[in-house]
């Protein structure tokens, strides 16, 4: 017999959106279930599995996939999604106890004003039924909920409310250097907002430097999902990892009456709520809400609009290395500190995309020495190869870019018909392409870079125009007033079951030119406040 | 003028280092009288033992700080005292953590300068008392580990069988060193030559990985150590404290999972 089990609410996925859901649910005094697909992973052993692996660029190798709960993995490919359309959209998040939040830059930024009304300001894309506004009072919060660090005394244009929690660290050498030398010469560059520790912050210790955000903060100082996973739990939530929800169960009254998973060995379980929240990223949830397809929902739920897995956007990313006449030493501090702002809004935005350009702080001394080590017909040894690589790490500039794309329902994801994973459960499938609004922007974003390398006095530049994906994963639930084009409302709530609910970067009409966490923390804050109330 | 300017060195110095007889007398006044006022005897003294000798107060090892070389804080010079006193912080030696770390933040690392150097100038005078004979003191234990290279790379089963080494690679390393030695400056401390781990008591040991340390001095320099009570579990605690022991503190003091589990309610 099927195993029933009962909560007020019940979220699916424990990263940072549905962690903060069910925190505050919990303290509320909500019973809470949370359904996490992935397995529970100690800070300690991701660890340990990064300082083993022999590929340090490879973000995904400490977090290994599960059979029962894959998720993407590309050395070697785990073949976890299916490609269709013309550009793959090769994205990476992880299904453990915490989520993709284990490894990110950890920038949390607000999005623009402008941001919510790309419709009516420049007549591309679509508006957000909210305004910035609305959302700001819970940035706050989530900037307060995660702890971060922003720049009091640069213009970021959101307007704020109340200052950043805490002050940023001092920029390294090589920001500092950059930033300067940019800002005299037209740009702006500024001190980016990060979930990251400049002082002893909710019992979590103060950066140090370790220069591996990605894949994994050795002592906790940069925010991960799992702090408020952990703090749900000890509000009383009951956190259920390995249970793999593959179908929402729909009853007469158009509510959401049960979710079923499954364990790693496909025994299958029951959990039935007064409502349900779905916090499970931008791919796994419009992919879930497919699936269910028994009963009152042949479409899937939440999806009599056809919207649900359409709109999928992230932020096509170009690069640029070159190196710098002079040493600058990246490596020293996090891994990111500054972002050059310039092209994040403008009447140009009717034409081409916005974007959010970056240069990295990453240490390059591995990358340096792998090339290094590569030229087989001129190989150096000893002392000079050395010399050589300490001199081109010192030297190696990156940056890198976010490109705002569009929203299109022709960009999807759906439930693979042909693939499935070990428990027979649908691997997501894509159908993307890239647009001339990027792409436009992109040949702009080259300039930026070229310019970027004569002020630097750069040599050896290489330029990467593959549009790479930034694991932005948006649009999928997209929000709107009419039920007929978007899937939840401006309270995240989907139009066609009143007590199912959407926590994730999935609900966003647009994708921006920045980070999205902060703005799916601020959304969930607002999403526990509304339930807070009904429940 | 060099000379004036040495002149009023040696004036300055000799009034702080209090060499008349009188001043003397006067300092020592003064830090019994603060060791009094707060309240040190109530933790360090034994009910019926040698005052300051050390006690076991609330789980915590309120040390022995008579002035005995080996078993108290006679082998400490004045000026390391002093940093103790104002910042729970003095590398080679020890750092303040529990109800230690309360003190100083919220009463001794308020005090002047002057107070602190009578308050240490009293501890030195305490009468050296060393009830439990031992024979090296516990800031002198431990050297570097290398097991570091030893585990590296080599793929292991099960998290909670996991051994010390490994527990300490992946949660004490990154601020304490591979090695132990800590952070280059001192600011994450060295646990080589370390009261709380090279102590006859594990007690202080156990309750800082359970419980962590936070500290503040008046300077707002904030010392703090992450919980990680939740994040491992007894048998992880025990096979932590037990590495940490090995390797930087006294090899015969050994944690039994009943220690870490009993503390746990």
């Amino acid at each position: 017999m099927t195993k029933t089990l009962q909560a007020d609410v019940v979220v699916v996925g424990s990263g940072v959106a549905g962690s903060l859901v069910a925190h505050q649910l919990a303290k509320s005094g909500k019973s809470v279930l949370i359904l996490e697909a992935g397995p529970r992973l100690p800070r300690w052993q991701i660890l340990e599995n990064f300082r083993n692996q022999v590929d340090k660029s490879d973000n995904d190798a400490p977090y290994p996939s599960s059979e029962y709960a894959p998720h993407p993995q590309f050395s070697p490919d785990n073949n976890y999604l299916i490609q269709k359309g013309e550009h793959p959209y090769q994205v990476q998040y992880l299904r453990v106890v915490g989520g993709t939040t284990w490894h990110w830059a950890a920038s949390t930024w607000r999005f623009l004003p402008n941001d919510f009304k790309l419709k009516s300001m420049y007549g591309v894309g679509l508006d957000w039924p909210i305004e910035y506004t609305d959302l700001e009072p819970w940035y706050q919060r989530a900037e307060e909920e995660l702890g971060v660090w922003g720049p009091a005394d640069e213009e970021l244009g959101s307007p704020r409310s109340q200052p950043y929690p805490m002050e940023p660290l001092p920029l390294s050498y090589n920001e500092e250097f950059v930033k300067t030398l940019l800002n005299s010469n037209g740009y702006n560059v500024v001190t980016e907002p990060v979930a990251r520790n400049s002082r002893t912050y909710d019992g979590r210790p103060t950066c140090c430097g370790n220069n591996n955000c990605m894949p994994i903060c050795p002592i906790g100082a940069m925010y991960n999902g799992v702090t408020h996973a952990e703090k749900a739990e000890r509000a009383g939530a009951i956190l259920r990892p390995e249970s793999v929800v593959y179908q929402l169960e729909s009853g007469a009254d158009k509510k959401i009456q049960a979710a079923l998973f499954k364990d790693p060995k496909g025994n299958e379980y029951r959990a039935e709520g007064k409502y349900f929240v779905l916090a499970a990223n931008g791919i796994e949830t419009p992919k879930l809400m497919l699936m269910s397809t028994r009963g009152l929902t042949p479409s899937g739920v939440a999806n009599s609009s056809d919207m649900v897995g359409r709109n999928l956007m992230d932020h096509p990313g170009t690069a640029v290395t070159f190196l710098a006449q002079e040493k600058l030493w990246p490596g020293r501090g996090p891994q990111e500190m500054t972002s050059l702002v310039s092209f994040r809004d403008g009447e140009f935005r009717s034409e081409y995309a916005a974007k959010k350009i970056h240069l990295s702080n990453l240490n390059r001394t591995d990358e340096v020495a792998a090339d290094l080590l590569s030229k087989g017909d001129q190989l150096i040894f000893g002392g000079e190869l050395d010399r050589k690589i300490r001199d081109r790490a010192a030297r190696f500039v990156r940056f890198d870019s976010f490109h705002e794309i569009l929203p299109h329902p022709a960009n999807r994801v759906v439930p693979s018909g042909t693939h499935r994973d070990a428990l027979g459960i649908p691997k997501p499938e894509f159908y993307y392409a890239m647009d001339d609004y990027v792409r436009k922007s992109a040949e702009h974003t080259k300039e930026v870079y070229q310019d970027a390398a004569r002020l630097l006095n750069g040599s050896e530049l290489a330029f990467y125009d593959d549009f790479a994906n930034n694991n932005h994963i948006t649009g999928t639930t997209i929000m709107g007033e009419d039920p007929g084009s978007s899937v939840v409302d401006s309270d995240c709530r989907t139009h066609d079951h009143d007590n199912l609910f959407v926590a994730s970067s999935a609900v966003m009409p647009t994708v921006g030119s920045v980070n999205c966490t902060l703005t799916i923390a601020a959304l969930a804050l607002r999403i526990a406040d509304t339930l807070t109330a009904e429940v | 003028m060099k000379f004036l300017a040495l002149l009023l060195l040696s004036i300055a110095s000799a009034f702080s280092a209090a060499d008349s007889p009188a001043e003397k007398d006067a300092q020592l006044a003064r830090g019994k009288l603060l060791t009094e006022q707060g309240g040190c005897a109530a933790c360090h003294s034994p009910p019926g033992g040698p005052p300051f000798s050390g006690h076991l107060t609330a789980g915590w090892m309120a040390f022995n700080i008579t002035s005995d070389p080996v078993a108290g804080i006679g082998d400490w010079t004045a000026q390391q005292l002093v940093q103790y006193l104002r910042s729970g912080h003095v590398n080679g030696k020890a750092q303040a953590a529990g109800p230690m770390a309360d003190i100083i933040s919220n009463i001794t690392g308020k005090y002047s300068e002057k107070d602190l150097a009578a308050l240490a100038a009293y501890l030195h005078s305490i009468p050296p008392a060393n009830p439990g004979n031992e024979t090296k003191s516990r800031s002198s234990w431990g050297s570097p580990a290398e097991d570091i290279d030893r585990i590296r790379g080599l793929q292991f089963e099960g998290g909670d069988l996991a051994s010390g080494a490994r527990l300490y690679a992946g949660n004490c390393a990154s601020c304490h060193g591979a090695g132990g030695q800590g952070a280059p400056g001192g600011h994450y401390p060295s646990l080589i030559n370390n009261s709380a781990v090279g102590a006859s008591s594990p007690d202080n040991l156990i309750n800082v990985i359970m419980t962590g340390v936070s500290r503040k001095t008046s300077d707002g320099q904030a010392y703090f150590m992450p919980a990680f009570g939740t994040a491992l579990s007894d048998g992880q605690i025990m096979s932590v404290a037990n590495y940490v022991l090995r390797r930087f503190g006294q090899p015969g003091v050994v944690v039994a999972l009943k220690d870490v589990t009993e503390r746990r309610q």
